[in-house]
């Protein structure tokens, strides 16, 4: 496969779950509970109409087709059949899924229930989806609600080929995500070597309940919703030392973009140099456990007309080496790999670093060998041809 | 270059686009009534199929009385990308929300029930504008 020669990995592609059957796998008595209420009563249902009044409507993901009655999740990446005909599609091959309407975890108050959610997805993904030999992966899903059995479910699933992150949603953490009320969950990931995604959700909601903010249109929420609730845990897990706790431990966030990040490294450094007192643990600037420590998804990447801009943000944030391109598929929002290939500030091997180089240092790919799907071959690069039309 | 059969005016959706392919360039006809209109088939964002998309009302607003008025403008039409929705212009492939960017406009006409298109020696506005 691969785009215009470059190896692509997906690290935040979205498979729409079946909730009635991750019901089947999750334990008692939250399987019954969730069966026999109906998903609906469980499950937050969405943002609102992501499709803009039915001006997007790829081929494989109609928004418009989405039924919320938890029963078909819309079209799109829903099985694992189809989701491979869409990495074709798009020059993927490999993808790191992680799910869709549960991207809403964080907000849950029930402190129980998100775990069994979690423990639901992944066993379903392992049993029905995840293979390694196709480029397909997963990460356990852990919860702020519940730091303990979120240790222990990455500790059951850890060693599968098949998991290669600790994801966690970066929306309703309470406290943040930088306090070592959350250790276990990092413990969890560093003993297996597994690299921590912040997937940032929400924050900010149109439709379901109102939010402080009270946005008055999607564009609104979305905009600043997404990257807020990533800055929230960016600078609570720097500014508690998380780098100084968990030396070795990779961080991921994930669906932000990437114009926040200098302006994070800035401001932090700005603060820790007035009020340093107060956070103790750190020895060195915000910026540089950010540079050193930190990745950052590309998707939604920013567009400046100018190009110049987006190179200061690879250049204050170490891009070339720590930004991985993300599909975000199959959202309305999603970036497909020419998003990467037509920066001109970057040569080709920066271009493939960020496209799939940058992931295969982040994320453990090779718990079962040399997976089929990095075997590049001139022919396949020179032959696939992308379908634009 | 020059003057180009393209198809019949029957075979135009109302509804959204249909990208023909006219020496080697991928072309987008909109149809709205007996009127044919050819725009750039790919998008100038991620290379999107924009010329098989849907043809929208322009979205208007004013402020009166200290709210907002919204409605849609059917005198106004616009081309919007089916992968992640930016709008053109039906009559001059310009961007809506970047007046800067465009789609490459061509000349069209209707006789008979057929189509023309013609094509001119420039260039798409590429996909990493």
């Amino acid at each position: 496969m691969a785009y215009r020669g470059h190896l692509v990995i997906d690290a935040d592609a979205h498979y729409l779950e079946p909730v009635y059957e991750i019901a089947n796998y999750m334990d008692e008595p939250w399987a019954t509970r969730v069966r026999n209420a109906g998903p609906s009563r469980w499950i937050l249902s969405g943002l609102g109409d992501l499709n803009v009044e039915g001006r997007i409507t790829r081929d494989d993901e109609d928004y418009s087709k989405q039924a919320l009655d938890y029963d078909g999740l819309g079209e799109g990446v829903r099985k694992a059949e189809l989701l491979r005909d869409v990495m074709i599609r798009i020059g993927i091959d490999a993808a790191i899924l992680l799910p869709n309407r549960m991207t809403h975890i964080g907000r849950y108050s029930v402190r129980d229930f998100p775990v069994e959610l979690s423990k639901g997805f992944v066993r379903y993904m392992l049993d029905q989806v995840v293979s390694p030999e196709h480029g397909m992966y997963t990460m356990a899903i852990a919860c702020w609600q519940d730091p303990e059995g979120s240790a222990k479910l990455i500790r059951e699933v850890a060693d599968h080929p098949g998991i290669v992150a600790v994801g966690i949603m970066s929306a309703g953490a309470n406290p943040p995500l930088g306090d070592p009320h959350y250790d276990p969950i990092y413990r969890a990931a560093v003993d297996h070597g597994l690299p921590l995604v912040v997937h940032s959700t929400p924050g900010l909601n149109l439709v379901e309940g109102a939010d402080y903010a009270s946005f008055q249109r999607l564009i609104e929420s979305h905009s600043l919703g997404f990257s807020f609730s990533n800055q929230i845990q960016l600078t609570s897990l720097v500014l508690a030392g998380i780098s100084e706790r968990f030396p070795t431990m990779k961080i991921v966030f994930e669906e932000s973009g990437l114009f926040w990040v200098p302006m994070m490294q800035y401001r932090l450094d700005e603060y820790y140099l007035k009020r340093r007192s107060e956070a103790p643990l750190l020895k060195r600037l915000p910026s540089e456990y950010i540079r050193e420590h930190f990745y950052f998804g590309t998707q939604p990447i920013e567009a400046p007309k100018d190009q110049r801009h987006l190179e200061m943000v690879f250049d204050a944030a170490n891009g070339a080496d720590h930004f991985v391109y993300c599909s975000d598929y199959p959202h309305f929002d999603y970036d497909d790999p020419i998003s990467i290939t037509r920066l001109r500030f970057l040569d080709r091997e920066d271009k493939g670093k960020v496209l799939g180089g940058n992931a295969m240092e982040i994320f453990n790919f090779r718990k079962a060998g040399i997976q089929p799907w990095e075997n590049i071959s001139s022919d396949d690069s020179t032959t696939f041809q992308k379908s634009t039309v | 270059m020059g003057e180009h059969l393209v198809g019949r005016l029957d075979d135009i959706p109302e509804e959204h686009g249909l990208i023909v392919e006219i020496s080697r360039r991928q072309v987008g006809l909109f149809r709205r009534a007996e009127e044919v209109f050819a725009l750039q088939a790919v998008c100038p964002h991620q290379a999107g199929p924009v010329g098989r998309g849907g043809v929208f009302p322009l979205g208007r607003a004013e402020v009166r009385d200290g709210r907002l008025r919204e409605w849609l403008d059917p005198e106004s039409l616009v081309v919007a990308c089916p992968w992640h929705g930016w709008e053109f212009d039906l009559r001059t492939g310009t961007c809506v929300g970047d007046p800067c960017r465009a789609l490459r406009r061509y000349e069209s006409r209707v006789k008979d029930g057929e189509v023309f298109v013609t094509l001119d020696g420039g260039a798409d506005a590429a996909a990493d504008a």
